[in-house]
């Protein structure tokens, strides 16, 4: 499954590619979005089934939680979830930014860039 | 115009007082205009400038008109008609610019006419693209449109128009689900929501993204929309020189807009009933900016000769620490194009910031030294450097663990080594970059201007949404939705209109300086290339983030010399009045947005949010008002206050 990654093109169209001073800012996984969309779909409608209503309000607390211990969870960040779906176990977020929360300190940031804030 | 209010002075700086219904979301009224100390009766915000410029109302009265222009269906159509070596143009619609705003209206007016896009560069090059963070909306169901406004008006340091925040936060969440519906992918939660982040500002989570490329996948799902649709036609590399105006009566009316083909150095004159402004930012006026090299205020500049209020201009958004590539080992050959931000989580982390001393500054500032709220940050290394007159400060992670610096800012460590320094050991040499406007030219609520027919949305724009600071996040969001806004008045306005095909000789053609031959043309693109860097210089030297009103009159004073300068040595070289070239017209309008940001400046007698003077270093709630400038009626004697054509009087 970890395998079906292809060059998705509706992502990261390289004629839309920012100037190369920013190409170091997206990363280049990529996602098969067919793929991904009859993984994900499957995935989702199984989820929804399950989902509690105290979902959210725990991922907010994880997230905080997850904020004030983040020196300590370096190694575990970047693991990648291996059943096909892009997912962050951190940020429980599916297709988006590896790693810690972007948004932990306030601002937008990916491995030290900020882009907003 | 009405002449009426001129009173002799260009520049009019006036006050509106709002009565802010507090907690009743009433219209917003302004309870009395001072002008000149003169007091006039109540009007609502939202048609109140126009009606203050026209004082009696006037319907559009229309001109001679010579045949009803109907909506041509085909793409890429144009009625055009070549004269020497300029061609003309007919739409109903025409958009300057190519970012969200301008391509998300016209996939709207396209249902109801012909559409040109007209682009300075590429059709993606805009600060949309260079948006990576997200969209904030209310899409969660423990969120609501009172706390998004909320924090909107904290964040606006309450200079917000009440109105215009509600109507924002309100129509976000529909504007969202139409870009999904559009195609725009953003990135969902297991739960199969979309997934919401936080960021600095906002009580709730709703920062709706697309991994960390959400302006390049907003526009690029929007690009696709226009390339299929077949009533727009897009005008990649044509720069907008001048908008197209009549005055008739008492209104100024727009009719379209002047361009220069750049790969073809060719002028093409758009005549279209109804034009809308998107032209975003102009972060060029400084030497720092995380903007695209297209953003050099073109539209600001345009509307303001053309006769469009301009509002807010002195709310310059900074970010305190890009990386300043003065303090660089190897230097890059080539100029960054836009800043680097060094994001506040290596502050979080415990990153120091030194002056080139190597001392210690923040706790001089704030007890919470470097991890004060950002605004406080900026404004201490912006005073350091000012007062040492040094090019950066240093801030320094070397003191963590190596790996952990490595694991956590890759990017940063990248970017450095490349220059020859390695952040483990070496501090980065970090120094303020300008982000965004909050300023523009001042827009009601349907994105109507004081200028008939000219309609605005995105960054250009001064919506009242963002007042003093913007929110992040938020700016996306009031491109979507003014966009949107602007459509159903167009339309209105478009089906009003005729248009007299003759039109197109009203107004003398720019002209393209083929006559001034290379060498002449060599030494003015090299002048121009250093007039920029001096005025990007002034205005980061004198209207930085620590403002004074002895610091801001300086900057006036030269400026205006500068200026005068540049145009006498073009002048000198043979260079006409409607003459236009990309690097010219490009720093015509740079000077046109310094000056209406120090002009701003020097009129707001009070700190409120990203204007900050030690002159008036408080918060003054008498000056909870925007700082307005009215069309200058008089002494337009430099190139960049004047259109290039003349204008036309019925």
């Amino acid at each position: 499954m970890a395998a079906a990654r292809r060059i998705n093109l509706n992502r990261l169209f390289s004629s839309l590619a920012p100037p190369s001073s920013s190409n170091a800012v997206s990363k280049t996984w990529v996602i098969d979005t067919a793929a991904v969309r009859s993984e994900y779909t499957d995935r989702i409608v199984k989820l929804a089934t399950q989902q509690s209503p105290q979902e959210n309000q725990d991922q907010e607390t994880v997230k905080k939680q997850e904020k004030e211990e983040i020196t300590h969870q370096d190694s575990q960040n970047e693991e990648e979830d291996d059943d096909g779906l892009d997912l962050n176990k951190e940020t429980g977020e599916i297709g988006g930014p590896k790693g810690p929360e972007p948004t932990r300190f306030g601002d937008w940031e990916r491995n030290g860039r900020c882009s907003d804030f | 115009m009405t002449t009426s209010i001129a009173g002799g002075s260009s520049n009019l700086h006036y006050r509106l007082s709002f009565c802010q219904a507090k907690g009743c979301g009433q219209t917003s009224r302004i309870s009395s205009l001072t002008f000149n100390g003169c007091l006039r009766d109540d009007i609502s915000w939202s048609d109140g400038l126009s009606k203050l410029l026209k004082f009696q109302r006037h319907k559009f009265s229309r001109s001679t008109i010579i045949k009803t222009w109907k909506p041509l269906g085909t793409r890429k159509v144009s009625v055009s008609s070549c004269l020497r070596e300029s061609t003309v143009k007919y739409f109903d619609f025409a958009v300057i610019g190519s970012g969200v705003a301008g391509l998300r209206y016209a996939l709207e007016v396209a249902k109801y006419g012909t559409v040109a896009i007209i682009t300075k560069a590429e059709p993606h090059e805009s600060n949309t693209n260079y948006a990576q963070g997200g969209v904030s909306a209310v899409l969660s169901p423990s969120d609501s449109v009172e706390s998004h406004m909320q924090d909107t008006m904290v964040a606006g340091a309450y200079l917000c128009d009440e109105e215009t925040v509600r109507v924002v936060c309100t129509e976000g969440p529909d504007r969202i689900r139409e870009l999904i519906a559009m195609g725009a992918m953003f990135d969902h939660g297991e739960d199969g929501n979309l997934h919401l982040a936080r960021e600095g500002g906002h009580s709730h989570h709703r920062i709706v993204h697309a991994a960390d490329m959400t302006g390049r996948e907003i526009e690029r799902a929007l690009l696709e929309a226009v390339v299929n649709d077949p009533n727009i036609s897009v005008f990649e590399h044509h720069f907008a020189i001048d908008l197209l105006t009549s005055q008739d009566g008492p209104d100024m009316v727009c009719h379209g807009v002047d361009t220069l083909n750049t790969e073809t150095q060719q002028v093409v004159r758009f005549i279209s009933k109804v034009t809308l402004l998107a032209s975003g930012g102009a972060g060029h006026i400084y030497p720092s900016t995380t903007n695209p090299q297209v953003a050099t205020g073109d539209g600001m500049a345009m509307a303001h000769r053309a006769q469009a209020v301009i509002s807010n201009m002195e709310f310059v958004q900074f970010h305190p620490t890009a990386l300043a590539d003065e303090g660089l080992p190897i230097k890059p050959i080539i100029a960054r194009e836009n800043a680097f931000l060094i994001t506040e989580a290596v502050r979080g982390d415990g990153g120091i910031l030194y002056n080139l001393d190597w001392e210690r500054f923040m706790p001089l500032y704030d007890e919470r030294a470097e991890l004060a709220p950002r605004d406080v940050v900026a404004r201490s290394i912006d005073d350091q450097l000012k007062k040492r007159c040094e090019k950066y400060v240093l801030l320094d992670i070397s003191h963590k663990p190596r790996e952990k610096i490595l694991s956590h800012f890759p990017n940063i460590a990248a970017e450095c080594l490349h220059y020859g320094l390695d952040i483990t050991r070496q501090p980065i040499p970090v120094v303020p970059a300008a982000h965004y406007m909050c300023g523009g030219v001042r827009a009601g609520l349907q994105g109507e201007t004081n200028v008939q027919g000219l309609y605005v949305a995105g960054e250009v724009a001064c919506t009242g949404l963002h007042g003093a600071n913007r929110l992040a996040s938020n700016s996306l969001l009031e491109a979507l939705v003014f966009a949107r806004r602007a459509v159903q008045p167009s339309i209105d306005h478009m089906k009003s209109s005729s248009l007299d095909l003759s039109a197109s000789n009203w107004w003398a053609r720019p002209v393209v300086p083929h006559s001034l031959g290379s060498n002449v043309m060599d030494d003015v693109l090299r002048k121009t290339r250093e007039v920029r860097k001096e005025l990007q210089a002034i205005m980061w030297k004198y209207v930085g983030i620590v403002r004074s009103t002895t610091r801001l009159e300086t900057a006036e004073v030269e400026i205006n010399e500068l200026e005068a300068q540049w145009e006498k040595c073009l002048f000198e070289k043979g260079w006409e009045q409607t003459m236009v070239g990309l690097e010219a017209c490009e720093m015509r309008n740079l000077f046109c947005c310094a000056k209406l940001v120090v002009s701003s400046a020097l009129a707001r007698h009070e700190s409120r949010g990203l204007h900050y003077t030690i002159d008036f270093p408080h918060l003054e709630e008498s000056k909870r008002l925007p700082t307005v400038i009215l069309p200058s009626l008089v002494n337009n004697n430099t190139w960049s206050s004047r259109q290039l054509h003349k204008q036309v009087i019925f």
